[in-house]
């Protein structure tokens, strides 16, 4: 027997080009690429299994040294996608059970198997180039889970779909305290304000920023002399912060959207905001939103003021 | 090694801190020792370390000692729980380092494991991790936050004394003149706090740090002497 693959027939398929690999040999750096643009690499159920799969590739190949995550078009990546059919309702069900929640569950938090994990406990050095939106499960699953993240000065960081789905496990993620300090965690589950690359620089998420046309070659140059390090040694350093990591409690984040957002009847903005992201994905909607009087950042009405916003 | 006690400041002097990055044993069980005696004394509230060299704690020139890990030696006296780093974080009195120039490997312990740290505007501080076994990654961590400890380690880039301010892991930068006086002033001004005060903050932080996996980490030293161990073939 084999483990089943959830999505459609469709999303499966779709999801090799959607999620691209690459491995250059003679630096020993491995590329993930996020290529759903018009959804602002939004991340479907497949694409999340397809990581895992390359993830695991990754920790075996004794050439690979680093890999880095980054996302082609706007954004880096705008969180997962919310309104794919991956087999997680049957048919006379009028809401999803606990045991597919579950599999949400898997990803998101508690599994071992699931996502998260999958990049936090990465053998090899983790790297996240991000620019554009890196929003929900972009930001607390992958930018937060791996080791160095370099991003454009005006990126858009945080957990802003907390604007519909109520407070984001931000808060309450040990590893997202860890990085941010606990106010500004809190700050950014609770208003769901982005920040800025320069603002996630300097609450220590953020390792370096560039302007985004230059992200690149200052991705390149960091992971390069990552890579130059002796081989022995950066699996050693890995090896020891993993260790680290796990005895900090680290490695489990806490979500709460998208559970709430799967068992609760969602109110009018969440649904106007669904809607809009059916059609234009997580990153559109959150573009639509803001043109919403009443529904933008609420620095705009003036309650505080953080760089790389209006 | 000189001693020297003061309003209830002792300064513990050195040339450099350099041999504990080759293990040499008898210096840092006689640190230990001055250091947990320091503790024990009533009249004693803030301990400062003080290197009189140009360097705070270069890498040694010297070869390693044959205390190095994973020796019994070095996982009492560099790992135990009564050795040196661990005598120091959970010190009954607070520790200050005074840092100037290099310091990298055991000197980058020594300032996580001290209370608060004052350096000089040309110290730069190494990442010990990939090194040092007896190295408390966590302690970086809670000091600094997770992603610069983490960036700290892989990057391999030391940082200059204004970085090391800005991410924690420094408290004060002055000019290098202005050095001894700057981390004196801050002891005594540490000093002037009740000593049951004193005890009883430390005390209070021995169980938040053990609370977080800094204790735990601190265990897992000989685990990590046999991945260097590997790695240096």
């Amino acid at each position: 027997m084999r483990p089943r693959r959830w999505g459609t027939e469709a999303s499966r398929a779709a999801a090799t080009e959607q999620v691209l690999y690459d491995v250059d040999r003679g630096t020993g750096i491995a590329t993930i690429t996020l290529n759903r643009p018009e959804k602002h690499n939004a991340l479907s159920v497949p694409m999340r299994d397809r990581i895992v799969d390359l993830i695991a590739e990754v920790d075996e190949d004794d050439d690979v040294r680093a890999v880095v995550f980054r996302g082609k078009g706007r954004s880096f990546c705008s969180g997962n996608e919310i309104n794919e059919e991956w087999g997680q309702r049957r048919p006379h069900e009028r809401r999803r059970t606990l045991a597919v929640g579950y599999r949400y569950g898997a990803d998101m938090a508690w599994g071992r198997l699931g996502f998260s994990q999958a990049v936090s406990r990465c053998a090899k050095v983790t790297v996240a180039q991000v620019h554009g939106y890196c929003a929900a499960a972009a930001y607390f699953m992958i930018a937060c889970k791996v080791d160095l993240v370099l991003a454009a000065e005006d990126a858009r960081i945080g957990a802003l779909e907390a604007r519909f789905l109520g407070p984001a496990g931000a808060v309450a993620s040990v590893h997202i305290n860890r990085i941010l300090g606990m106010k500004a965690a809190r700050r950014t589950g609770y208003t769901a304000q982005p920040m800025s690359g320069l603002e996630a620089q300097r609450l220590g998420l953020v390792y370096a920023c560039a302007p985004a046309a230059e992200l690149a070659t200052l991705t390149e140059a960091v992971v390069r002399r990552v890579a130059m390090r002796s081989p022995a040694e950066v699996d050693h350093l890995v090896a020891r912060l993993r260790a680290a990591e796990a005895l900090m409690n680290t490695s489990v984040p806490s979500i709460t959207g998208l559970l709430v957002s799967h068992f609760l009847q969602p109110g009018q903005d969440e649904a106007d905001f669904w809607r809009t992201a059916k059609e234009v994905g997580v990153g559109g909607a959150l573009d639509a939103d803001k043109a919403l009087r009443g529904a933008a950042d609420p620095r705009s009405r003036g309650v505080t003021n953080v760089e790389g916003t209006s | 090694m000189e001693v020297s006690s003061a309003g209830g400041v002792a300064t513990v002097s050195v040339p450099g801190f350099a041999p504990l990055s080759r293990f040499d044993a008898d210096f840092a069980w006689e640190l230990r020792d001055t250091v947990v005696a320091l503790a024990d004394d009533d009249l004693v509230k803030v301990v400062l370390l003080r290197a009189t060299g140009a360097d705070f704690a270069p890498w040694p020139d010297g070869p390693v000692s044959a205390a190095s890990p994973p020796s019994p030696r070095w996982r009492r006296v560099f790992a135990g729980a009564n050795g040196l780093y661990q005598s120091l974080c959970f010190a009954k009195k607070a520790v200050v380092t005074e840092v100037a120039g290099s310091c990298v490997g055991a000197g980058a312990m020594l300032v996580l494991c001290s209370h608060l740290t004052v350096a000089a505007d040309d110290a730069l501080f190494g990442s010990p991790f990939a090194v040092l076994p007896e190295s408390n990654f966590v302690l970086a961590a809670l000091t600094m936050r997770l992603n610069r400890a983490k960036a700290w380690a892989v990057t391999d880039e030391p940082l200059g004394a204004v970085r090391a301010e800005e991410a924690g892991l420094v408290n004060d930068v002055v000019s290098r003149a202005a050095l001894p006086e700057a981390a004196a002033r801050l002891a005594v001004d540490m000093a002037a706090m009740p000593l049951d005060g004193m005890v009883m903050t430390t005390m209070l932080r021995q169980a938040v740090l053990d609370a977080h996996g800094v204790g735990r980490e601190f265990d897992l030293a000989p685990h990590y002497a046999s991945g260097r161990r590997a790695v240096e073939g």
